[in-house]
């Protein structure tokens, strides 16, 4: 009794020339055996990108249906019967999707994008179409609990938090600063020669001089 | 002067309000409030207010007049506002408030709001031209607590800085530092500012951030984790820290407490740092040594600096960058104000 593994596709239209030249609606899924993964390397690219994700594993065989009007019925099936099904093989599989699809979104299509010559020399054409795994693993990732998110910005790397992403507008009150209400506070004033500002100011002009230079 | 003195008319010269430099730097933190800008004179002037209120009934009045201390009446109760705050809470029993908690503005503190404003407008005082430059800091977003809202913190601010007619720009705290301090470097270090509520870390090479982020560790932070360890107050803790304390040899178990949780929050930045910079050390090149530049009012503390470097010997090896050297800020309390000026300035530089 081999072990199998339901992949379930996560992008809207998947062709697998390779395994049987079949389609996949976005949420059909599909019963694979174990040792599928390594015969057909479409399978495997499918996973890494995640155009296909992991549903999970049974050690029981079930017959695989490759027509889409029973694709979809088992999608239904397997969503209401989540058993927990040998977890440390899932879990090593879904870390490995997560942990490459975080690294970067850009090296992953790069390194596709590179790769393609050797494919198409190699092996037949996997039939997955590169914009809509760019779409598929743009949402996967945004979909990743954003934890300490690297971003490479145009003049600086800050690392953001997940509430960053919120993108639910936030309301700010007016007439914070009220002219009714008026008070005389104690603030305690210094004077400095500030001489110290004075050589940041001068220097930093002088780096921004220098750096129009280096521009124009 | 009469004409009698001044036969040719002329009229003395008197520099106009547009004349002087321009530019302000703000910064806003938990315990204090201080702008700095360019006074007539060439030096820089700054303002310092404490970041506290406290509300009282209406029927304070009478005691308030009498003790001297000023307030503001709203609706049915009675503000006082910055340091008479602290000193007249102590009177009543009473906890003052702060605008600010860890670091950060909560939503939803309408009260705070408009004590905010006032505090604002009284250290900022009016524009010299009409929406004149003036940088803020805000903090980069806790790595510790990531429910906390620095947008929300950053629009209030922008508000009330616009609302005092000035044109806002809101700036990292901890890049100030690396602005006012380390411009014998090029603007390249890590700086790091200490303040009550958090900690806030920016590292820069060439005046690009490399890497920000802070910590919800701060001197706040310290005096509760020293008063729930041997059953005393925060205020009791903040007050033996503020009679002074040398955190090298600390006596009695209050003083030592309180050395212990300075330690562990040093550690924990610099912990902090080293993982920060492990995950952008392949982007992120540093050409040279760099100095580490401490600031903020919690790094006032007796024997700060030796203890710090005291603590980050022991992590040398381990640290991931060179640092070239270890220094104070020279005005810790004003330092990430200046940094806002030096930013700020920079909007006239053409002119």
């Amino acid at each position: 009794m081999s072990k199998k593994l339901i992949l379930v596709c996560v992008t809207d239209r998947l062709r697998l020339r390779e395994y049987g030249d079949i389609t996949l609606e976005k949420g059909a899924s599909i019963d694979v055996p174990m040792n599928a993964i390594e015969r057909y390397p479409e399978l495997q690219k499918a996973l890494e990108v995640g155009a296909l994700a992991l549903q999970e594993i049974r050690t029981q065989p079930r017959v695989r249906d490759t027509s889409r009007r029973t694709v979809r019925k088992r999608t239904k099936r397997v969503e209401a019967s989540k058993r927990p099904t040998q977890p440390t093989m899932e879990d090593r599989l879904k870390d490995l999707i997560e942990a490459t699809l975080r690294s970067n979104l850009d090296n992953i299509v790069q390194a596709i994008e590179s790769s393609k010559p050797q494919t198409m020399t190699t092996t037949e054409p996997s039939g997955i179409d590169e914009d809509t795994l760019r779409a598929v693993m743009s949402e996967v990732v945004s979909s990743l609990p954003a934890r300490e998110i690297v971003v490479q910005g145009t003049a600086s790397t800050s690392t953001v938090d997940s509430v960053q992403l919120d993108d639910t507008p936030m309301f700010i009150p007016t007439g914070i600063v009220s002219d009714e209400l008026k008070a005389e506070i104690d603030t305690a004033s210094e004077s400095s020669k500030g001489s110290s500002v004075d050589a940041a100011t001068e220097a930093l002009r002088q780096l921004r001089k220098a750096k129009k230079k280096k521009e124009s | 002067m009469s004409d009698a003195e001044n036969p040719e008319g002329v009229k003395p010269k008197s520099r106009k309000k547009t004349d002087l430099p321009k530019g302000v730097g703000l910064d806003i933190g938990t315990m204090n409030i201080v702008s700095a800008r360019r006074g007539a004179g060439g030096g820089v002037e700054s303002k310092r207010v404490r970041d506290a209120f406290l509300d009282l009934p209406p029927d304070s009045k009478k005691m308030l007049k009498l003790s001297g201390v000023s307030y503001v009446e709203r609706a049915d109760e009675l503000i006082i506002i910055g340091d008479p705050a602290l000193e007249t809470a102590n009177i009543f029993g009473r906890e003052a408030r702060r605008p600010l908690q860890a670091g950060l503005i909560a939503a939803g503190e309408g009260d705070a709001l408009d004590v905010l404003g006032l505090l604002i407008k009284n250290v900022l005082g009016e524009p010299r031209i009409k929406n004149e430059a003036c940088y803020f800091s805000v903090p980069a977003a806790p790595i510790d607590q990531p429910d906390k809202d620095v947008i929300y913190h950053q629009g209030v601010f922008e508000r009330i800085v616009k609302e005092c007619g000035y044109e806002p720009y809101a700036s990292n705290e901890a890049m100030a530092i690396i602005y006012a301090e380390t411009a014998s470097e090029g603007f390249s270090g890590v700086g790091i500012s200490f303040g009550s509520g958090m900690t806030n870390i920016a590292l820069a090479v060439n005046t690009i951030e490399g890497l920000s982020f802070s910590v919800a560790r701060g001197g706040d932070w310290i005096d509760g984790g020293a008063a729930r360890s041997i059953g005393s107050t925060q205020a009791r803790i903040c007050s033996i820290k503020e009679q002074g304390i040398d955190l090298n040899s600390p006596v009695g178990r209050e003083q030592e407490a309180v050395a212990f949780y300075y330690k562990n929050l040093i550690e924990y930045a610099l912990d902090q740092i080293a993982l920060r910079f492990k995950q952008i050390e392949g982007q992120f090149a540093l050409p040279r040594p760099i100095p580490i530049v401490v600031s903020g009012g919690t790094s006032l503390a007796g024997g700060f600096m030796e203890f710090f470097e005291k603590v980050f010997e022991k992590k040398r090896k381990k640290f991931p960058i060179d640092v070239s050297e270890i220094r104070h800020a020279s005005e810790p309390l004003n330092a990430v104000a200046y940094g806002m000026l030096v930013q700020a300035m920079q909007e006239y530089e053409d002119e």
